[in-house]
């Protein structure tokens, strides 16, 4: 049960509205409830938007990496909300189900190439550890170019600020319909 | 030195005046390390200053306790030369020498206000922990009213992400 309201674009105020119509819009699905849960500071969720369609849709990275550092990060949280919806999300750009189901094996499983593997090793100690050891950053640096890594950088930055959300206001994997 | 190259944000996206102006105004610039380092994606950096300008400016938070929160959240994560920044910035706001050197043992130490505890504690929870207990967020729901517990976390988040950003790209700033 999340502890702040998840507001409905009826609960707005008129001058607000314009964020969910834009949402949808641009996502082409209605907020979800993280979205829906920020709605309480109508400003702030106004500002939480730009940068999060940015790491959506305007990066040079790679889809299927991008979800899969998503998710990891949300693995190593314990982030149940974000393993589930970014699970979907990297489903759907071609990350396999035997790469997500082996996230906790990463070194060891030969599902992932060694570009997918310095992504999620990346993002694993920048997670876990927050200094990111020489060897991680070096084979980061034989995959990508630099603006790509910073990308990546503000990936798993953006998707800590994410999981803390979610692990403040509460919000949970949906269960599913039986 | 930072692990990638430093991009002058200025000179490779015009981050809109008004962002620029409200990052100035609680003390921090365009001209660092961290910002240098983000500016290697520039769409991404203006949008990502954007946000967290607007946090800093309509969070509706008292200076002060977002300087604390900066601090605690910062040093939880390992930031320790932004931790450092925003302990300036505290005192230059009128925190005492001796509440500074206090801030670990906020729970306990009488400098500190059960509001001020409530936040701290909140703060540190999800910093560390990512998961915040029921009974820590109950304490900062009996002091703010939602809009304003949401903004707090926004504010605990966006230093979070930044730390997140920062440190493994060993991309801090400086110290004054």
């Amino acid at each position: 049960m999340p502890r702040v309201p998840i507001l409905s674009r009826e609960d707005l105020a008129a001058s607000d509205r314009d964020i969910y119509d834009d949402y949808e819009r641009v996502r082409q699905v209605g907020p979800s409830v993280i979205h829906r849960a920020i709605a309480n500071a109508p400003a702030l969720l106004r500002a939480y938007m730009p940068i999060s369609n940015a790491l959506r849709f305007g990066t040079k990275l790679d889809p299927r990496l991008r979800e899969l550092a998503i998710v990891m990060v949300g693995h190593v949280t314990h982030s149940s909300y974000e393993v589930q919806a970014h699970s979907r999300f990297a489903l759907k750009e071609g990350v396999r189900p035997e790469q997500l189901q082996q996230l906790s094996s990463f070194e060891r499983s030969k599902v992932y190439n060694t570009a997918e593997r310095a992504v999620i090793r990346y993002a694993a100690e920048a997670t876990l550890k927050r200094q990111v050891a020489r060897p991680t950053f070096e084979a980061l640096q034989k995959e990508f170019s630099d603006d790509v890594i910073v990308e990546l950088a503000l990936q798993v930055g953006f998707y800590n600020s994410v999981v803390r959300i979610l692990g403040a206001f509460g919000i949970e994997a949906e269960r599913p319909k039986s | 030195m930072s692990r990638v190259p430093h991009e002058s944000i200025e000179a490779t996206a015009e981050i809109h005046p008004v962002v620029s102006g409200q990052l100035k105004a609680v003390g921090e610039d365009l001209s660092g390390r961290l910002f240098g380092t983000m500016g290697n994606a520039p769409e991404l950096a203006r949008a990502y200053f954007g946000f967290g300008a607007s946090v800093l400016s309509f969070c509706g938070i008292d200076p002060c306790l977002r300087e604390w929160v900066a601090i605690v959240v910062l040093e939880a994560l390992g930031a320790s030369n932004m931790a450092a920044r925003h302990c300036q910035l505290a005192l230059k706001l009128g925190v005492t020498e001796r509440k500074l050197a206090q801030r670990h043992a906020f729970r306990t130490a009488p400098e500190f206000t059960e509001k001020e505890r409530s936040v701290l504690s909140f703060a540190a929870e999800s910093a560390r922990d990512v998961n915040v207990k029921d009974e820590t967020f109950g304490k900062l729901a009996t002091w703010f009213t939602v809009q304003e517990q949401t903004a707090l976390t926004l504010l605990v988040v966006y230093y979070a992400g930044l730390a997140c950003i920062a440190v493994p790209l060993e991309a801090e700033p400086d110290l004054i």
